[in-house]
């Protein structure tokens, strides 16, 4: 066991979870265009990517986190075209550290503000 | 508008207004929460995994597949202990859920590859583990090499790993060691009709981290690192690791991980799912039957997969809090006799009256009396269900399995649920039941038949009279672990062997008059996964005769036997290693006064050993008696001679014999019958002795019983052998009927 890891996983998952747009918080490869540099890196899961000034102060996340790496990455969530690729399991999704918390949070901001907006809330 | 619906057990949200779909910047998803909610306020919150089929067919969005950990307390698979989203839920019980589109994919013929279905849920336990050792270490390369997707490599098995059928990888392929450090690749996922489903499955390291097989069943990985050529799912080989294969052993593995705890003694072994299939459309009844096929067939293969050490029930469970129908009231009864409202009975769990055998179809009406099945022939094994509850439950299967298929289907004392439950000794199913209500006195009794096919019943399996094994799904929840059948109401087990010389198979003669018999019954003691090591083995008499006498075959547990054992000799065929067995299981015998007189058991117990010395004499040794020291022996000297070889024990009399102080024999004593070490049953109102067993050893132990006289001809006496760890508790029993 990792206990190290986990500690700072867990320490990792009650500070960024609450930023906004922050949808999941693990561990997991530190990744640079597309190729592994660590293994062993925070992964936080957002649903964009911002610019850092586009990003509040306080919500900022930092490049290392309890002495590991961490990569902010945009899960792949929904699958846009059919695959050519004859490989059944190159089509699995990214959930694993998905917060299914903050997506239920998230669409019910979605929801109150239709309400606002007068539209016909989903 | 949002609607919810119950079609067989898949739970269906007809969502034509994406009231679920949550927009993201990336695409869209769908709240599991909210749909979760939908579930839990009619189903309960029972499940470990909850599957969501979300047909992007109609227009929801392509989720791909995927699964989401909820919970974890277990240690030593590489996932952090005390992760908790339950909260999010309102769970008590959530482990992980899964997501699944419908009809995305390529090649499928229907919905999702049962494969994949798998590999979600498996990555409850697996394989997380090495996912942090640094990169080029020994142990990262289980995760190597990996040309998909880089975000998920650390969950997986890599391609150069020989993790055999493991569906815990991207690349559906297994090595194929041909020696000389040459490796062929056998491909499996160019199957375009879903055929690997029978071949993926979990490779021993996969079921080590499941926590159903200790590390010790482990053997070392083996490691085709940077093959030549390169992989290719066109090319089966041969190739070249280079420099050369890697061993890794699992105890590196489990040095780096720590023990998995709980271990494979304790942990989870039965799981239920519920499936939730969100749509757009409505759909029309066939499309159900389908998805209801798929969801039964994915449960079977889970099974099938574990090797039977695991299941996972895909019921929805209906209990009173929302329904009027409730699962926990549907259950075999353990014995008429004893036990609680429910029939269920720590006392008689082995004899189930709800499981019975008939010889031939009698349709929905049959003799509620077993009979031994006989070989060349069809014949019907019978379950009756019993409903306390008000309503019909609908939906309920029963699988009717033989104990032991892979020990001749021999009978044996305890099981453990559900590894005995195995697949591989199913018989058949019923499926799609309606549970007939009842109340709790009476309750409803809905009977149900499976075919017992002819090829399956050989002459071994007729006379050996197998255990049968029977559940009802949906099981409970708990226990959840390896438990008894007396504590699970939706388990029942029937050991009963009848021994009728008058129950001939077709074709056997049926001599004039009733013969004196013999037989020899095999029964196994113990279970592969029992660790502790002293039993007590019990005899109980039910009915008896004073015309069966018993002998039991402890196969060498009891040491030391014949140095206390009675001498007794007959003219019947049992001899050393010719213990009688034949087609029948029944041997006739020839009355005689001097079987008679063999089988007339000395009163009293064992004399035991003195306590002194033993000298053995040989033969034709002879002691001259002598007046004085000074006369010599001469023709006139009286002699004793020894004419066979013998032994002379010297001593006192101990209060008991040392087998009696070692093995705790009561109404128990040795004999050599025809030179067959024995143990004669003396007290058939109390026989118990306590015998030693390796862990996992499961010896046969045969009971020998000779019908000298038929003047009870008709009259059935009937025994039960049990076993308990404490003396007082069985674990596990078996019946003997023996018709005289």
């Amino acid at each position: 066991m990792n206990y190290v890891r986990d500690a700072a996983f867990i320490k990792a998952m009650v500070r960024f979870l609450p930023y906004d747009g922050v949808i999941g918080v693990g561990f997991g490869p530190k990744l640079k265009k597309g190729k592994i540099m660590r293994s062993d890196a925070i992964v936080v899961l957002v649903t964009k990517k911002l610019k850092e000034e586009e990003v509040p102060k306080d919500q900022q996340i930092p490049q290392f986190y309890e002495g590991f790496p961490v990569d902010v990455q945009v899960p792949t969530l929904t699958i846009t075209k059919p695959q050519e690729k004859k490989i059944r399991m190159a089509l699995e999704t990214e959930y694993e550290w998905i917060d299914w918390g903050k997506i239920h949070r998230i669409h019910q901001i979605q929801q109150s503000i239709a309400v606002d907006l007068g539209k016909e809330p989903k | 508008m949002t609607q919810t619906s119950v079609v067989g057990d898949i739970f269906v949200i007809h969502d034509p207004d994406d009231e679920l779909v949550v927009p993201l910047q990336n695409g869209a998803t769908i709240d599991e929460i909210m749909a979760y909610n939908y579930l839990r306020e009619k189903f309960g919150d029972d499940y470990d995994f909850v599957t969501f089929i979300v047909d992007n067919e109609s227009g929801l969005p392509n989720v791909g597949h995927g699964s989401t950990i909820i919970y974890n307390d277990i240690a030593g698979i590489g996932v952090t202990v005390g992760y908790d989203k339950r909260f999010q839920y309102g769970s008590k019980k959530l482990l992980r859920t899964t997501l699944h589109s419908k009809g995305y994919d390529f090649n499928e013929p229907f919905f999702m590859d049962i494969r994949t279905l798998m590999h979600e849920i498996g990555h409850c336990w697996c394989f997380h583990i090495c996912n942090s050792v640094p990169e080029g270490s020994l142990l990262s390369l289980l995760h190597e090499d990996w040309p998909y997707n880089p975000t998920q490599k650390t969950y997986h098995w890599g391609r150069w790993a020989d993790n055999a059928n493991s569906c815990m990888d991207y690349d559906e392929a297994e090595w194929v060691d041909l020696g000389n450090e040459q490796f062929n690749r056998k491909f499996y996922g160019s199957d375009p009709d879903g055929g690997e489903a029978d071949w993926c499955g979990f490779c021993p390291l996969d079921l080590y981290l499941m926590g159903l097989i200790p590390a010790s069943e482990v053997s070392a990985m083996t490691v085709v690192r940077d093959p030549v050529p390169s992989i290719s799912d066109s090319f089966a080989g041969p190739y070249k690791p280079s420099p050369s294969a890697i061993h890794i052993d699992p105890a590196d593995i489990v040095a780096n991980e720590g023990n998995r705890n709980p271990g494979y003694m304790d942990s989870q072994r039965v799981f239920h799912e519920a499936w939730i299939l969100i749509t757009k459309d409505l759909k029309p009844q066939n499309f159900f039957d389908q998805l209801n096929i798929y969801r039964r067939t994915h449960a079977r293969h889970f099974r099938r997969a574990n090797g039977g050490r695991a299941i996972i029930d895909t019921s929805l469970l209906r209990v009173k809090t929302f329904s009027q129908e409730d699962y926990r009231e549907l259950y075999f009864r353990d014995s008429e006799l004893s036990g609680d409202i429910y029939g269920k009975s720590s006392e008689y769990f082995w004899d189930s009256p709800d499981l019975w055998v008939r010889n031939s179809d009698e349709g929905d009406n049959p003799t509620h009396i077993h009979q031994t099945p006989i070989p060349g022939k069809s014949n019907w094994i019978y379950a009756s269900v019993n409903n306390a509850g008000g309503p019909p439950y609908n939906n309920v299967t029963v699988n009717i399995y033989l104990a032991n298929w892979d020990k001749k289907f021999l009978p044996s004392t305890e099981f453990l649920y559900p590894v005995d439950w195995n697949p591989n000794g199913l018989i058949g199913s019923v499926t799609n039941i309606q549970a007939t209500p009842g109340t709790v006195v009476p309750p409803g009794k809905t009977i149900v038949k499976v075919e017992w096919k002819a090829d399956k019943i050989t002459e071994a399996v007729a006379c050996s009279h197998p255990c049968l094994l029977a559940e009802i799904i949906p099981m409970e929840v708990e226990p959840s672990k390896l438990h008894h059948v007396f504590e699970n109401r939706k388990l029942a087990q029937r050991n009963l062997t009848i021994i009728d010389p008058d129950n001939k198979p077709p074709g056997g003669s049926q001599p004039a008059e009733p013969q004196p018999f013999m037989f020899a019954y095999e029964f196994m003691i113990g279970n592969r996964l029992r660790t502790e090591r002293t039993t007590q083995l019990q005899l109980r008499e039910v009915q008896g005769s004073d015309n069966l006498h018993l002998f039991l075959d402890t196969a060498g547990l009891v040491e030391g036997l014949s140095e206390e054992a009675e001498v007794i000799e007959a003219d019947i065929p049992l001899a050393p290693g010719k213990v009688p067995s034949s087609v029948s299981g029944i041997l006739g015998i020839e009355a005689s006064e001097e079987l008679d007189a063999a089988l007339i058991a000395k009163s009293g117990d064992s004399l035991g050993r003195l306590s002194g010395i033993t000298l053995g004499i040989p033969a034709n040794t002879e002691i001259g008696i002598l007046a004085s020291p000074k006369e010599t022996l001469g023709s006139k000297t009286l002699r004793i001679r020894f004419c066979e070889d013998t032994r002379i024990e010297l001593g006192y009399r101990t209060q008991d014999s040392i087998l009696t102080k070692k093995y705790g024999l009561k109404g128990l004593k040795p004999v050599i019958f025809n030179g067959v070490p024995l143990l004669r049953i003396t007290d058939f109102k109390n026989v118990s002795l306590n015998l030693t067993l390796n862990p996992g050893q499961t010896p046969t132990l045969r009971l020998i019983g000779i019908v000298s006289s038929r003047k009870d001809h008709g009259k059935k006496t009937v025994y039960d052998i049990t076993e308990s760890l404490d003396g007082k508790k069985s674990i596990g029993g078996l019946r003997l009927q023996v018709n005289l």
